[in-house]
């Protein structure tokens, strides 16, 4: 029992750094249609940035959180401005694209750091125990973190004028162009700051999990099976996706090995997308 | 009609490049033959994934996985001629295990590579588009089975030689006797002239003409009678037997990491390939395969690259129509 | 004249809207039925459940003698020849509207009857005959997505004469034409009709005289009157939900 809630809580960690991953693309994908595939890369590139302020300029690690967000959301706006509005309006097109830039991405990391992974110390060690039930401090700050900032995303959208004018957008483009929004700035500062959520991911998982150039596949796969499983409904939809994903596969990797884990949870969620393609937890439409 | 001044000048261009393919070795540069042998088996799998994406509109974003079946069929059969393999022995695999001694002789090797990857992609479209799953879910659904794949591959390290794959493996061999280089590339062009006339066959028939139907607006087929879901599957199945030749011919002379993901990224790539050591020479190569496999057609890449006059005047760009409201296949994407 | 089509107490609801409240409607054999009521009465969602489109939430629908409730689209345009022209119109945009044409011939539409077959001869010859009966001819090769919005109502027409059904559903066929485009698409239409029975939505009052003669009035998923035209211009219920607008000068109470 007690191993049972341990895995359950240590699973929020999961869930934690897939919502928060997932976050970005929903947005990005939600207003522009856009399939991005280096989501993956851009979760590296966050990692990378948490790397390089922390074991290569030794910085703290809570400076290195804002400089992910940054130095990630600037890569998105480039990726933005120079790849995804040529080609707006053809999301094949634009999928290939986003497809080669996460290529070029995994290639340059290759070159400018070594395909080995890399190590970022744990910023606060030490565990919390309740009986038998252990749980790392880094964990519970990452679940809080993730928390405040869906929190703060949330209310951005649905509280300042910017957040209005992205909803606007989502709605109908063409509509809120007409009525004087400048969808393409909007365009590029919801690409920045969906990237910067992913980067934010990258450096919240770089202390926990392996750093190297090719790590952004499996968060790609997640990003995209929670936002799908979350369905269009809205951003609770999207964090009750993360948190079965995140929970399952931390239950399942505590009863199997982890690999095993991995591949039952995708097969379970394609079934899932398969028999619902509209999320499991969206209404039904005309 | 129209139609048949279109073909030509396009036709034209398929032939010059064939010869120039066909004569290349005889210009003696060996280094460069063995390279473009390789990509001439990329050019395969391009046939196969434009049949998948271009003409029937499903981007599958882990078509390298059934390639990856094809080759790691034939690497096994061909590690394991003399008894088993020494990357099993290392493990502890003392027998031949049943399954590999049934692929051991080459044809039976060759018959699996193909015949497996089409029947896994049969068995894939039947569970994916009997629902309405539409073009978004499958790409993202694919892109989850690479990963799986992926993940299996590795974990099976007994049988697949894990992240390291499988290398040391001899070159190709015709009914026992062993190809040498040139005759290695010719054995490849010949399949591949074989696969081209395959296609274009296929895609001439009226099943090319349902299959752009079920790009342009699928769900429209419905209500004039067809079932989309058994012609997907059906160009699913075949284009999977494609890779899965083209992954069975990849393994030849190659010491490679057979790590499946990696190997689909080069074809998929096409034309936005960067530069590599050997620079120019591979990406024009490249280029080349790539406007082979494109420019005949009117698929979305191959308008890309389509040379003028195609169609016998030039054609003024335009971006593709999306579906009307309501039929298209409902992208996963928020509304908040 | 022999029933057709019948629907029992047919239902839809979407997430507690119930957009179709026990419709009762029978269509003889050979008729050319309108469907008319304002937007939002359920007219589409209609035509979606016959079709095959949308699962209904009740009820039942006989086409033919048979029980069609519930089979999917394919089965039921294909087995038991029912057509649909969308409100849209939809057609393969990057396609020729030859192509267009040919793509609609029925029997022709297995995996194992167009497998490496070419397109039969006597199938070319009629798309070019339809061509020719929809005016498009001179625009045999032109891309579907070249054509003018009217002409593109006038494809979709042609790829139900292709198509050859026992029953035609057209929702809103003159939907964005000119006036002059309306007349012909009414000719064309009661061309089709001839021996064939014929659902027609619409809005436009003047298409709706010069092809109708039963129309059945939806309102809020029901069914709000049927009869002669004549009639439905004169009922008061129709007037006050529907022809309050229909171009005709009324004085205002």
């Amino acid at each position: 029992m007690d191993s049972f809630v341990a895995l359950l809580l240590n699973g929020l960690n999961s869930s934690a750094l897939i919502l928060i991953a997932a976050l970005g693309m929903v947005i990005i994908c939600g207003m522009m249609n856009v399939i991005n595939l280096a989501h993956g890369e851009l979760i590296m590139i966050g990692a990378y940035t948490a790397y390089s302020v922390t074991q290569v300029m030794g910085r703290s690690f809570f400076a290195a959180l804002p400089a992910a967000f940054a130095v990630t959301a600037a890569a998105g706006a480039v990726i933005e401005r120079l790849v995804v509005k040529k080609l707006a309006g053809r999301p094949a097109e634009t999928m290939l694209a986003t497809f080669g830039v996460s290529v070029v991405l995994q290639q340059m990391t290759n070159i400018l750091f070594g395909a080995q992974s890399k190590y970022v110390a744990i910023p606060i060690a030490g565990k919390l125990a309740f009986g038998r039930v252990v749980v790392p401090y880094y964990n519970i700050f990452t679940v809080l973190l993730v928390a405040a900032v869906t929190a703060g995303t949330v209310w951005m959208l649905h509280r300042t004028k910017f957040g209005k004018r992205v909803r606007a957008i989502t709605q109908n483009r063409e509509m809120a162009e007409c009525l004087g929004i400048d969808s393409s700035r909007a365009d590029t500062l919801a690409f920045a700051f969906g990237s910067g959520l992913a980067g934010l991911a990258g450096a919240l998982a770089a202390p926990v999990r392996s750093v190297s150039p090719f790590m952004g596949g499996p968060y790609l796969v997640n990003s995209f099976m929670t936002s799908v499983v979350g369905g269009v409904a809205s951003f609770s939809g999207t964090a009750a996706g993360s948190l079965l994903v995140g929970e399952s596969t931390a239950l399942l990797g505590g009863v199997s090995n982890d690999v095993l884990a991995n591949i039952l949870v995708f097969l379970l969620i394609i079934a899932a997308i398969r028999f619902k393609p509209e999320g499991l937890f969206a209404k039904e439409r005309r | 009609m129209t139609r048949l001044a279109k073909i030509p000048a396009g036709r034209y261009l398929d032939f010059a490049l064939f010869l120039a393919l066909g004569l290349f070795p005889l210009t003696g540069l060996l280094f460069y033959t063995q390279l473009l042998q390789k990509y001439l088996v990329f050019l395969i799998f391009a046939y196969s994934l434009d049949l998948l994406w271009g003409y029937a509109g499903l981007m599958d974003l882990g078509h390298a996985v059934l390639f990856g079946m094809g080759g790691y069929l034939m690497a096994l059969s061909l590690s394991a001629q003399n008894g088993v393999p020494e990357f099993m022995a290392r493990y502890g695999v003392r027998e031949v295990p049943a399954w590999l001694a049934a692929i051991v002789p080459l044809p039976a090797a060759v018959l699996a590579g193909i015949l497996i990857p089409a029947l896994f992609a049969g068995l894939l479209g039947r569970f994916l588009f009997s629902s309405r799953v539409g073009g978004v879910f499958f790409s993202v659904i694919t892109l989850a089975l690479a990963q799986v794949f992926n993940l299996f591959i590795q974990s099976q390290q007994k049988y697949t030689g894990g992240f390291n794959g499988i290398g040391g493996l001899p070159g190709l061999a015709l009914f026992g006797r062993p190809l040498d280089l040139v005759q290695g590339y010719y054995l490849v062009f010949a399949v591949v002239l074989l696969v081209y006339a395959f296609c274009r066959g296929l895609t001439a028939s009226r099943f090319g003409l349902v299959l752009r139907g079920i790009r342009e607006n699928g769900a429209r087929l419905e209500f004039l009678g067809y079932d989309p879901a058994r012609f997907k599957t059906a160009v699913f199945m075949v284009s999977g037997a494609l890779a899965g030749l083209a992954g069975v011919l990849y393994v030849d002379r190659k010491s490679t990491r057979l790590n499946s993901r990696r190997q689909g990224q080069p074809a998929r790539r096409g034309a936005r390939r960067h530069a590599g050591q050997r620079g120019r020479q591979r990406a024009l190569r490249e280029f080349r395969r790539v406007l082979a496999a494109s420019a005949r057609r009117r698929s979305p890449r191959g308008r890309v690259l389509r040379t003028a006059g195609h169609h016998g005047r030039p054609r003024p760009s335009r971006t593709r129509k999306r579906p009307p409201e309501g039929e298209g296949d409902g992208a996963p994407c928020v509304r908040f | 004249m022999r029933e057709i089509l019948r629907t029992e107490d047919l239902s839809a609801c979407f997430s507690g809207f119930w957009a179709l409240d026990h419709v009762n409607l029978s269509v003889g054999e050979g008729e050319l039925r309108v469907i008319i009521g304002p937007n939002g009465a359920g007219k589409t969602t209609l035509m979606d459940l016959i079709t095959g489109k949308t699962k209904p939430a009740g009820g039942r629908v006989f086409f033919d003698g048979h029980d069609i409730t519930g089979k999917p689209p394919h089965e039921i345009a294909a087995r038991y020849g029912i057509g649909r022209k969308f409100q849209g119109p939809s057609l393969f945009e990057n396609m020729s509207a030859a192509e267009n044409l040919e793509l609609a011939a029925p029997r022709e539409n297995t995996v194992p009857r167009t497998f490496f077959r070419r397109e039969p001869v006597r199938l070319r010859q009629k798309a070019g005959e339809v061509l020719r009966r929809i005016g498009l001819s001179e625009k045999a090769g032109n891309m579907a997505c070249e054509l003018s919005h009217g002409e593109r109502q006038w494809l979709e027409i042609g790829m139900l004469m292709m198509q050859g059904p026992k029953m035609m559903i057209l929702d809103e066929p003159t939907a964005g034409m000119t006036a002059e485009e309306t007349r012909l698409t009414g000719r064309m239409i009661q061309r089709l009709a001839g021996d064939r029975t014929v659902l027609v939505v619409e809005h436009d009052m003047d298409f709706v005289r010069q092809v109708a003669r039963t129309v059945t009035v939806l309102h809020m998923g029901r069914v709000l009157a049927q009869g002669p035209l004549e009639e439905i211009e004169k009922d008061p219920r129709v007037v006050r939900v529907y022809l309050k607008s229909d171009g005709r000068e009324r004085e205002h109470a």
